[in-house]
């Protein structure tokens, strides 16, 4: 047979007459620890190529090794690394356990379980488990879930407020959050004791019952019970920091933190500064609303002298440029950190905090990819309510579930009931979590139907409603997205210097973009006023003198009252045209090409 | 008692509460059913953020409104029943 | 109507209701929870915090603690002074605590002895050394209406009376498995219900059985009420408040309309 191919990183080495012998020498060389443990050798047959990688960045997982069907690792083995004798680097070192990449997965046979091992198989997973990576790892009962579910709640989890870390009172971060009060999951995975989830705990568990109501959490929107927000559930308070630096320019002059003066270009009046203390900065637990001044600030003028209008030359004053509260943000000073900045330059830090109570439009999500925005904030007394006095903190709808196929849901609501009733935590691990047969007896020890369904009564009416709800204990998370940093509104407002078009983004007040496939959907109502209204008159509308003569821009001369055409000298038959500034911008850029775009005009019609 | 007659006719009344809530509309409505001259008593809210409970009564030759006192006097007497039992029974009790 | 009380303490209060219907119990819940009026800590002047938590935080904390004495203020929006504020309708009590030490409730020191932490034990905040907590607190009286930290019951609601009836059992004993409160016993070559009351009215007894020899059902007009208070008023004067509250709105509501018809 043709020789086979060995490639190394990509690059043609060598060939070899007998490629599966060459690759079993390789792998027990490697094994044995004569050759590095980080390569990998893939045999493909169709192409006949022996590929070898080394490169950095593979993403890699390590696997029992399995011979003639039995594991190498054995329960001594096993012993000896409970007693600490041995450690899992050991057991790579001496070959029993090996670190498989991508391609080199092509070339073997995992068993997921001892029990299936047969004589082809050519290794074993340590765990299922480890199938997933760190944060779908968090995930309780994934193997109950569609797919998509679990990445889209892995996805989540890294979106949710908590406590990230233990020193917030020391960090000067840009942006952070900090839940009020976190709780540990009551089902848990082991994916989360390893990575150290349960130190830095993010969401509560929340008491859910999975029912219509009263059409308040159609299309995934959540209703949540008003007492349980009042006592503090979901509250979580977020921080934002903002830096200002005494820069020293060439030349000797250098910014000054001071309350601006009167004399100074752009001061706003002494009202203004109101909240800074003599050093020019806010007090902390000084209430900040938006566009409040937290740190005053002076700078040298731009230019040293400038010509003012009368002809003359004047010497300039100090600009204002005081760093202020962001527009739509307001809060309390939470720590101003006077410090020295990379060139000895002084330097502070003003950290502010805004608490924020849930409301409607806040978004909550559970760990399997349910995610919903609360609808509706409804009184304790209104809630639906089971013979203990027990009363939901979230209700979500029926309808979220059954086309979604989050059965891990369903289920991690039961296992929490479980674990509140028993005071423990439940073992939600991928594939050898806490079974669902021994989670329903352990409702039935307790009192609860193993149903996980409960007799609850209208809050309205008082009447027992018709058919028994299901209700159970689930952590939720509370994600970033809030309301309070999305709601955006403008009317007229400021615009672009280049294109005099409305600016862009929530922060600087923006307008929302009116894109082409909106464009089409008035073009094809036939709406072209409609349209014109949009992309001009409420956009960058312009009137521009266009000469008839040489079909370029003329120009307005205010001190004679005249209007002239610069370029032919005409001063009759110039026009006024409707363009849009980007237009106008057009033709400029074009002139700056050299090219002469001349305009033709026609009479209005 | 915060309240707007909106519409009496001789069988129909439309009355917005601004002070009350289910609490005591829904016993209130319990009540004015017993009544065998009303045909039909309910009360609704467009959205509970926003608008106040609007009350609707439709009777069969009797007075809306006296149908309405009726049935407020009848829950009178009833919670008042009620708190002499309380305080009997919880003397008993103990 | 008749009352039958199983069980009655400050703290809690278990009877049977009879010959009413639904709406009626549904009020006086309703009232117990929403309508009943107590003294709770309104607004917190801090002095010195010093402590690991923020200003809001604690004042959180603050208003959930249950105090005593509500019977003699009114509430701001009813008080005489217009919502200025005076001996009538609010209260101040202080703290003043260094670490390191926890802070307690039974730390708060009332201007009215009658207006008082309900329960001494409850934790506010760890002090550690060279912490401080000085503040002034506003205590005010609410329902749950403003707010649920004026809520003084816990856990209220009630059931439909559970009535059982069993003929011709064949003793397979299904039901015993099936229900989740362990009150069927087999006896007598029969099943019997000990303890009727404790039924949820969940109904699996009478899916289990095939011969269909139990069945359950709830009576709508006879409820098994239970409430329990937080400490700031006794169970009985929680009820009965509540339903003084119920009966003055029928009341008022009679009086309004008499003008009228």
């Amino acid at each position: 047979m043709t020789e086979a191919r060995i490639y190394v990183d990509g690059a043609l080495k060598g060939t070899h007459s007998d490629p599966r012998l060459f690759v079993d020498q390789f792998r027990t060389k490697r094994r044995r620890g004569e050759l590095p443990h980080l390569i990998n050798i893939a045999f493909h047959e169709d192409t006949n190529e022996i590929n070898i990688n080394t490169d950095s960045g593979r993403a890699r997982r390590p696997l029992i090794i399995v011979e003639a069907g039995a594991p190498l690792i054995t329960d001594d083995h096993i012993q000896e690394l409970e007693r600490g004798e041995l450690s899992f680097d050991d057991l790579v070192e001496n070959g029993l356990i090996e670190y498989i990449d991508a391609e080199e997965e092509e070339n073997i046979y995992v068993a997921v379980t001892p029990e299936d091992l047969t004589i082809e198989h050519t290794h074993l997973e340590i765990d299922p488990s480890l199938i997933l990576g760190i944060a779908t790892g968090l995930v309780p009962y994934p193997e109950h879930n569609a797919s998509p579910r679990n990445t889209m709640g892995a996805g989540m989890i890294k979106q949710s407020l908590g406590a990230s870390c233990a020193n917030w009172k020391l960090r000067p971060d840009t942006r952070s959050h900090y839940l009020h009060y976190p709780q540990l999951g009551l089902v848990k995975t082991n994916a989360m004791e390893t990575v150290g989830f349960d130190d830095r705990l993010s969401g509560q568990n929340f008491v859910v019952a999975v029912q219509s109501f009263e059409g308040y959490n159609i299309e995934d929107a959540l209703i949540i019970n008003k007492s349980s927000v009042e006592r503090g559930l979901g509250r979580s308070h977020f921080f934002r920091t903002y830096e200002a630096e005494e820069r020293r320019y060439p030349g000797g002059q250098e910014d000054k933190f001071e309350i601006p003066d009167a004399e100074v270009r752009g001061a706003r009046g002494p009202d203004v500064y109101a909240n800074l203390d003599e050093d020019g900065f806010v007090n902390p637990e000084a209430e900040v609303q938006p566009n409040d001044v937290l740190v005053g600030k002076t700078s040298p003028p731009r230019f040293l002298e400038e010509p003012t209008e009368l002809g003359g030359i004047s010497t300039q004053k100090r600009r204002e440029t005081s760093v202020t509260m962001r527009s739509n943000e307001s809060g309390v000073v939470d720590a101003v950190i006077i410090t020295e900045g990379e060139n000895g330059s002084r330097l502070v830090k003003v950290r502010t905090r805004d608490q924020r109570i849930p409301e409607l439009g806040d978004k909550f999500a559970s760990r399997h990819g349910q995610k919903g925005v609360i609808g509706l904030i409804v009184p304790q007394e209104d809630m639906p309510f089971s013979e203990e006095g027990i009363v939901p903190d979230l209700i979500i709808n029926p309808h979220a579930i059954p086309s979604r196929m989050t059965v891990g849901h369903v289920l991690e609501m039961i296992g929490g009931k479980v674990g509140s009733l028993e005071g423990r935590r439940i073992d939600g691990t991928a594939f050898s979590g806490e079974p669902e047969v021994a989670l329903r007896e352990a409702l039935t020890r307790n009192g609860f139907s193993h149903t996980g369904k409960e007799v609850l009564y209208d809050g309205v009416t008082g009447e027992r409603l018709a058919a028994d709800m299901f209700i159970g204990l689930i952590l939720y998370q509370k994600l970033h997205h809030m309301v309070s940093e999305k709601l955006h509104a403008r009317s007229r407002g400021p615009v672009q210097v280049l294109t005099h078009q409305p600016t862009e983004g929530r922060a600087r007040e923006g307008g929302l973009r009116f894109g082409e496939m909106e464009r089409d959907v008035m073009i094809g109502h036939g709406a072209a006023l409609a349209l014109k209204e949009r992309l001009v008159d409420e956009s960058d509308k312009v009137e521009e003198y266009v000469c008839t003569a040489c079909g370029m821009i003329a120009t307005f001369d205010k001190r004679r009252n005249v209007v002239y055409c610069p370029n032919c000298g005409a001063d009759t038959d110039i026009y006024k045209v409707e363009m849009s500034y980007a237009f106008k911008l057009l033709l400029d850029e074009m002139k700056a090409l050299g090219i002469a775009p001349r305009l033709e005009l026609e009479d209005a019609v | 008692m915060n309240l707007k007659i909106i519409r009496v006719t001789e069988d129909e009344a439309e009355i917005e509460f601004l002070d009350e809530g289910h609490t005591f509309l829904n016993v209130l409505k319990y009540s004015l059913l017993q009544d065998p001259h009303v045909e039909s008593a309910t009360y609704d809210v467009k959205h509970p953020m926003i608008s106040n409970p609007i009350f609707h009564i439709k009777t069969e030759s009797k007075d809306p409104l006296k149908a309405l006192r009726d049935a407020s006097l009848r829950l009178k007497d009833e919670f008042e029943t009620l708190l002499g039992l309380i305080r009997l029974k919880s003397e008993e009790f103990s | 109507m008749d009352l039958e009380f199983l069980e009655l303490t400050e703290r809690q209060a278990r009877f049977i209701i009879s010959g009413t219907a639904p709406a009626f119990v549904n009020s006086i819940r309703r009232s117990v929870i929403a309508d009943v009026q107590s003294m709770s800590i309104d607004d917190v002047n801090f002095y010195n915090n010093t402590s690991v938590l923020f200003d809001e935080m604690l004042a959180l904390r603050l208003g959930l603690i249950p105090l005593t004495g509500g019977e003699h203020y009114v509430s701001q929006s009813e008080c005489s002074c217009d919502g200025e504020g005076c001996f009538q309708c609010q209260v101040s009590l202080t703290l003043n605590v260094q670490g390191p030490a926890t802070v307690y409730s039974r730390d708060l020191t009332s201007a009215d002895t009658e207006v008082v932490p309900a329960d001494g034990n409850i934790p506010i905040i760890k002090l550690f050394k060279g912490q401080e907590l000085l503040l002034e607190a506003i205590a005010r009286k609410g329902s749950s209406k403003n707010h649920a930290k004026f809520q003084s019951s816990i856990a209220t609601s009630y059931k439909y009376l559970p009535k059982f009836s069993i003929n011709e059992c064949n003793g397979c004993k299904e039901c015993v498995e099936a229900c989740p409160k362990h009150i069927i016993q087999y006896k007598n070559r029969s099943v019997h219900v000990i303890d009727e009351l404790q039924c949820t009215l969940c109904n699996l007894c009478v899916e289990a059985c095939d011969a269909r020899a139990i069945t359950v059902t709830g009576d709508p007009q006879s409820f098994v009420f239970y409430t329990e208070s937080d400490g700031s008023m006794s169970c009985k004067d929680l009820l009965l408040t509540s339903v003084e509250s119920l009966m003055k709105t029928a009341s008022e509501l009679a009086e309004f309309l008499g003008t009228f018809a």
